[in-house]
């Protein structure tokens, strides 16, 4: 399905581990793809490897993390073979990422505007520090800082507003994807919609797409086109937010999206997925949510399900269910 | 603040804040240090509640409205700058030993992070045990490995046996929180403090943790304070709610009654960003603007006048007193407030 819209294509990406207790498959034959100006939500469990997932995209993995096989293009050029210097070129320019613990990423003993100035500059050598400055400025007044915090320092910051200062260094460069890898967890539920707000709006004034990646479904609906539904490493079930949200055709969407109290309709008791995610260095055989999905069947414990469309733009990977 | 009308019986009192107020003193530059002004931080500034045996209280607000702060000083980790925490008549911050030990042992905390509150060097058999040490709970050493037995499965750490030798940094998320909870219980409290417990566990594991809370509370017949940002999940659990906003409850009352007609606009707009899975039913989001204001300087006035898109002119000026607009609900707003409430509040 290689079209001239996608943007990103990721076929059949398989990231291993290597570590004492032998090798574990985090990400384990994912294929998605991201179009320009579209937004994907990556959702599942703790430990499911949608963060490894996501600094594979980046290039970004650890020393002992591989890329097994498969291929991570974008924009025609695949990644998972590119030379770190590219990589360099295209780190924030075309593709910026802001990480979960972002907050705590910034370098304490540099003022905030000089940081963000500083990212500017390294892609564009004929730009003036001043420039690069006024530039970084104007991008904190944009992300709702006032420029005369600017001399600040991190410590100075709430975290709210640091995680601001991280969203204006990923748009400095008006990057044609942004990754988010749980930006708000940390935060409070009042400045979490807040931050939802601005990184929805500055995304589509730069028009650059959006992959976020969360555990809380709740901040999804408002941000994405698309959601994909992670489980042990795999791809479950994957399509447009709206048929999901509306239908999800996989147990454990189904659970994932009960597990979330919700403040309209009826108090209904609290629900929750029995059993905890899978040890991925011996995960279990057949379809790997089988010890925890209740409508478990022989089959479901010999033969691993294969991602199949199901309808126009709905995939899903479970034997129960079958075109 | 007082819930106690109607069915609530004095008797059952629990837990009774009174006024209470924790400032800590903020240092300043030399300046003050002459002239002698001392500034305070706020944290807590004149909260009252009573709290009867078997409810649940969820108290909500922001980072820094003071929850965590008044939670903390429940369990008697701070001491009240002025007014007095009453469990069942006693003074918590008592001076004498074998009272504020008895009182230590019968009002326990859980915390927000389980990878941080669990000492690291500790098997889970040591957690558990150290408290029963501590208030001498047991009488052999046979009776101690009973006492941890049954705890942990109580938290549902089966087979129990298995998690004794067992570090914190082998556990998951879930399971740690499990084992802080299996270490308050042994000590037989009667009220549990808990701050967040559940804000840093996956989504998909927060029902567990709370539904095994709530069987708790009716199998041991324990009182919950539960610290939140969250208000679908404090629908959820809660027989009561405070809001907090700035060190001061701005709504009160039965969870229904908040939760169905919510009268301050805070509570409103809390309720307008909270989670609502499919975004066709959101409402009309109310996002409010800029952070909470230091505890430092406060604002004059109502407190959230700068970020309240109803404020008008008065609400500089005056400030609003907590009122029962009706049976176990109560706001402090001037929109709700006679000009009575307020000429009471200056006499």
């Amino acid at each position: 399905m290689r079209t001239a819209n996608n943007l990103l294509e990721i076929e059949d990406l398989q990231i291993h581990y290597l570590t004492d207790r032998g090798v574990i498959k985090a990400v384990d034959g994912v294929s998605l793809e991201v179009n320009q100006n579209e937004s994907l939500a990556i959702v599942g469990e703790s430990g499911c490897g949608k963060s490894t997932l996501a600094h594979g995209i980046f290039g970004m993995l650890p020393s002992n993390a591989k890329i097994v096989n498969g291929q991570v293009i974008f924009k025609g050029i695949d990644l998972t073979k590119s030379q770190e210097s590219l990589l360099r070129e295209i780190w924030f320019k075309e593709i910026s990422i802001i990480f979960q613990a972002s907050m705590n990423m910034l370098n304490p003993v540099m003022n905030i505007e000089k940081q963000i100035a500083d990212v500017i500059m390294l892609h564009n050598r004929k730009i003036s520090k001043n420039e690069a400055l006024y530039e970084a400025r104007k991008l904190l007044e944009l992300t709702g800082i006032p420029k005369s915090r600017g001399k600040d320092y991190p410590h100075q910051l709430s975290g709210g507003q640091k995680q601001r200062v991280c969203i204006a260094m990923a748009i400095a460069l008006k990057p044609t994807l942004i990754i988010a890898d749980e930006p708000f967890t940390a935060l409070d539920i009042v400045v979490q919609n807040q931050l939802i707000d601005l990184l929805s709006k500055l995304r589509q004034e730069i028009k650059s797409s959006l992959i976020f990646i969360t555990h809380d479904i709740n901040v999804v609906g408002e941000l994405c086109d698309k959601i994909a539904v992670m489980y042990a490493g795999q791809i479950v079930e994957y399509g447009k937010l709206d048929k999901i949200l509306n239908l999800p055709a996989h147990p454990y969407t189904r659970m994932l999206f009960d597990a979330v109290p919700t403040i309209n309709g009826d108090i209904t008791e609290l629900k929750y997925i029995p059993g905890e995610p899978p040890n991925m260095a011996n995960p279990p055989p057949g379809c790997k949510f089988h010890p925890r999905c209740p409508y478990t069947n022989l089959e479901c414990k010999k033969k691993e399900p294969r991602l199949i469309k199901i309808e126009e733009e709905h995939y899903l990977a479970c034997h129960l269910q079958k075109v | 603040m007082s819930f106690t009308e109607g069915i609530r019986r004095k008797e059952d009192i629990i837990l009774e804040v009174r006024n209470l107020k924790v400032w800590f003193p903020v240092r300043v530059g030399l300046t003050s240090i002459f002239t002698g002004s001392k500034k305070y931080l706020r944290a807590v500034d004149g909260v009252s509640f009573n709290l009867h045996k078997g409810e649940v209280l969820s108290i909500v607000g922001e980072s820094g409205s003071g929850k965590t702060t008044l939670g903390l000083t429940i369990v008697g980790v701070y001491k009240p700058t002025e007014g007095e925490i009453l469990f069942k008549g006693v003074d918590v911050h008592s001076t004498d030993k074998k009272t504020s030990l008895l009182l230590k042992r019968k009002i326990q905390m859980i915390f927000q992070d389980p990878f941080e509150s669990l000492p690291p060097h500790m098997t889970v058999f040591d957690i558990v045990k150290e408290g029963i040490d501590i208030h001498k709970l047991a009488n052999s050493p046979s009776e101690k490995i009973k006492l941890i037995l049954t705890a942990l499965e109580n938290v549902g750490l089966t087979p129990p046996e298995d998690f004794f030798k067992k570090y914190p940094h082998q556990l998951s998320g879930g399971q740690r929180q499990r084992v802080s909870i299996a270490s308050v219980l042994t000590l037989k409290p009667e009220l549990i403090v808990a701050d967040e417990p559940i804000s840093m566990i996956d989504a998909s594991l927060r029902g567990s943790i709370l539904k095994l809370m709530m069987k708790l509370k009716r199998d041991f017949d324990l009182t919950y304070i539960f610290i939140l940002h969250d208000l679908a999940i404090a629908r959820c659990i809660s027989t009561h709610i405070a809001v907090m906003y700035l060190g001061q409850v701005v709504e009160a009352g039965k969870i229904n009654n908040v939760m169905k007609e919510p009268l301050h606009p805070y509570t409103k707009a809390l309720l307008s960003v909270a989670p609502s899975l499919r975004k066709m039913s959101r409402r009309e989001k109310i996002i409010l603007k800029g952070e909470i204001p230091s505890p430092i300087d406060l604002p004059s006035g109502c407190r959230f006048s700068p970020r309240c898109p109803f404020a008008f002119n008065d609400c500089r000026k005056n400030e609003p007193v907590l009122i029962e607009t009706k049976q176990e609900h109560y706001v402090r707003c001037l929109m709700y407030q006679k000009p009575n409430d307020l000429t009471n509040k200056i006499s």
